[in-house]
């Protein structure tokens, strides 16, 4: 989805904003489109889809606009290679399909290994800090409910480490460990939030 | 004038129970300790430290989350000072000479100024809120909804004239911002609008999950990816107290950085950010040697800290009388509000009476409160500084994810949250200021209740609506302006206020 960002001069000016632009146009597209089925102006009241096809299509004006301008204009080009697509792309894929047979958690437990087994080559395509921080933001969604705040912060400080270009495996541990019994102590035992501390189905048990 | 005393002494009744100030120093300290992490503004601080409001009382709550929000701002100065990294965009400009006194080894000085001048500017500011609270409220009572419509409408103009960037980028954010406000059920038929049968998306996106992801997780994805090396200058600071050369100089610049800055604050659009870069131009246009400024001038620092300080208060004038955010700092507390069963608008100040004056006293609490305990706490702030990124980020994705979680304990909603942030970090790729997107995002949902009302009193006439005198004078100036800031002379204008 990016990213190095260099000179280049062709047809149009200043590509950074042509592709800003292009993605709101796409956007108020599918405005337009999700909304087709909702009623408009009746009589003299507006409908569910007015005031929302109103603004799409300002928005589909205002994006052309800011389109037509960077044709003349200077500026960056912005880089979508192929390479970190791929990357991503199967990333997604392997998460879906896992997603799909095992659930969630092992999911999630799949795109963490293989993040880390490709640690080298995502950095070389100058991805790893997104990716590993998209992982460990999805770490947590997967593991809340099921493994309590203890293992999910845990995982959330282990992984998220890893997406700086100074990680450092046994610190980062340390630091995960730490933060795991801060967040038990100051979000349960003194905030008193409704979440489980360790996995629920472990205490029932 | 008795009256305002008389309600400004209510207020203070309730901003200094022992409660309440407790809570107006956990904010400002707790503000305070996120500001001065780089990379975190008012937006995220606010958006994070929410959630430990929603065990209190609204009053508490509300001087809670206006501490936190001082306490950011106080922050933000105190790295643009010491190691030349703005905590906010609106301490941007006190990088320039703070930073520089700080290399001199007048970092003391520039600290304390920047306190003194922020607290003088609370001060004035308050009293202003005071003054203006009353008749404005009584003013919002003639509004109906054609008239609400045209304000924000208005309003939002004055955001993208005001904002930092091209006017064409920053409309295309507030129109994206409105656009993603209307999926949720319609207000009249409950029918789901762009839901795609998924129930969590019938109240629409929580405008936390837009906030944490756009300003919390992007500006974490974008600045895991710089390097962390700062440079630190003043290891020990000593000597706090500004030379009596140093307030001279300083004090006329205090004196007109809380002016400009109160009066661009009450500005929809305006608020922090602005006011200290115009605060600063002013500042070395009157001065008789300009050529200082950059290279250590103390007015460089005095204006804009006392400007922005003073904005970030008379911001909170359209809210709580109007019921309007000014920025996007605003539309987050009309969503704290919200939360906490408060509708912002002119009823607030006649009905819940001990909300309002209590926290427009407890702001002047806790611009007291951040003079007494920061500056002694400035070594720890320091050391702070001193933790590497590597370990910051990884907390406050914590607090972040912790923080939207427990909203609703929707899992959903974090993965949203992602979905804004890895866009808040496509926007940052392609040079849009989100900002204006949070105010589209919270204005418009008004914008189309205020619309629809209007259109159905007035059988579905727009002319009729179009030609309410009121209506019709905020419209036009809403027209007026825009094409008024799209004249080249003007434009330029604009532009080199922001370059400087």
């Amino acid at each position: 989805m990016d990213s190095d960002i260099t000179k280049r001069s062709g047809l149009i000016g200043n590509p950074r904003d042509f592709i800003g632009g292009l993605g709101f146009l796409l956007l108020a597209v599918f405005v337009l489109w999700a909304t087709r089925d909702l009623p408009g102006q009746r009589g003299f009241q507006l409908g569910a889809g007015s005031v929302p096809r109103l603004f799409a299509l300002l928005l589909a004006f205002n994006a052309i606009f800011v389109m037509a301008l960077s044709a003349f204009g200077q500026g960056p080009a912005v880089h979508y290679a192929l390479g970190p697509s791929l990357a991503i792309a199967a990333l997604t894929g392997i998460g879906l399909f896992t997603n799909y047979f095992a659930g969630p958690e092992l999911a999630v437990a799949v795109l963490i290994l293989a993040a880390f087994a490709s640690r080298q080559k995502l950095a070389a395509l100058s991805i790893r800090g997104p990716i590993f921080i998209a992982i460990a933001i999805l770490a947590f969604a997967a593991f809340i409910k099921s493994l309590g705040l203890f293992v999910t912060v845990f995982a959330l400080v282990a992984v998220s480490s890893a997406a700086s270009e100074e990680y450092k495996p046994v610190e980062s541990f340390a630091w995960a460990l730490g933060l795991a019994v801060f967040s038990v102590l100051l979000f349960i035992l003194l905030l008193n939030q409704p979440i489980s501390a360790f996995p629920p189905s472990l205490l029932t048990r | 004038m008795t009256d305002i005393f008389a309600n400004l002494i209510f207020g203070l009744s309730i901003a200094i129970t022992p409660t309440n100030i407790v809570l107006c120093l956990v904010g400002a300290l707790a503000g305070t300790l996120v500001g001065v992490l780089p990379g975190i503004g008012p937006l995220a601080t606010i958006a994070m430290l929410l959630p430990i409001t929603f065990g209190l009382p609204p009053v508490g709550a509300l001087i809670m989350l206006s501490g936190v929000f001082y306490g950011a701002m106080y922050g933000g100065s105190t790295t643009a000072i010491l190691v030349n990294i703005p905590g906010e965009a609106a301490s941007v400009v006190t990088t320039l000479d703070g930073f520089e006194m700080a290399k001199q080894g007048r970092a003391g000085s520039a600290l304390a100024i920047a306190a003194i001048g922020s607290f003088f500017a609370g001060c004035v500011a308050t009293v202003l809120i005071a003054l203006l609270a009353g008749p404005l409220t009584q003013f919002a009572f003639f509004f109906g909804p054609a008239e609400y419509f045209a304000l924000m409408t208005l309003g939002l103009v004055m955001a993208i004239v005001l904002a930092n960037g091209p006017i064409s980028k920053s409309t295309l954010m507030i129109l994206a911002g409105i656009v993603f406000s209307m999926v949720s059920a319609d207000v009249d038929t409950g029918e789901g609008r762009m839901t795609f049968g998924r129930y969590e998306l019938s109240d629409g996106f929580g405008f936390i999950v837009v906030a944490m992801g756009v300003f919390g997780f992007a500006e974490i994805i974008k600045n895991v990816l710089q390097s962390s090396t700062r440079q630190l200058i003043a290891e020990r600071i000593t000597n706090l107290m500004p030379t009596r050369r140093d307030f001279a100089e300083a004090v006329p610049a205090i004196a007109r950085g809380t002016i400009l800055g109160s009066l661009l604050g009450i500005l929809p659009g305006g608020g922090a950010i602005l006011s200290s870069f115009a605060s600063y131009t002013l500042e070395k246009k009157l001065s008789k040697t300009p050529e200082r400024f950059g290279k250590g001038a103390i007015e460089g620092v005095a204006g804009p800290e006392s400007a922005n300080n003073a904005a970030a208060q008379t911001s909170f004038i359209p809210l709580l009388t109007l019921g309007i955010p000014a920025n996007a700092v605003m539309a987050l507390m009309v969503g704290a509000m919200t939360l906490h069963g408060i509708a912002p608008g002119p009823q607030v100040a006649t009905k819940q009476p001990d909300l309002f004056w209590g926290l427009i006293a407890s702001m002047w609490v806790g611009n007291l409160m951040l003079l007494v305990i920061n500056l002694p706490l400035i070594g720890i702030w320091v050391r702070l500084l001193r933790v590497p990124y590597r370990l910051l980020y990884p907390m406050i994705l914590v607090f972040c994810c912790i923080g939207v979680y427990s909203l609703n304990t929707s899992t959903f909603e974090i993965m949203l949250a992602l979905a804004f942030g890895l866009f808040g970090y496509w926007l940052y790729k392609h040079d849009f200021e989100p900002a204006p997107l949070l105010l589209g995002f919270i204005l418009g949902p008004m914008m189309e209740e205020n619309l629809r009302k209007a259109m159905s009193l007035a059988r579905g006439d727009l002319l009729e609506i179009m030609t309410r005198p009121l209506t019709g004078v905020l419209l036009a100036s809403a027209a007026i302006l825009l094409v008024v800031a799209i004249l080249p002379a003007v434009r330029k204008q604009r532009e080199t206020v922001f370059v400087e």
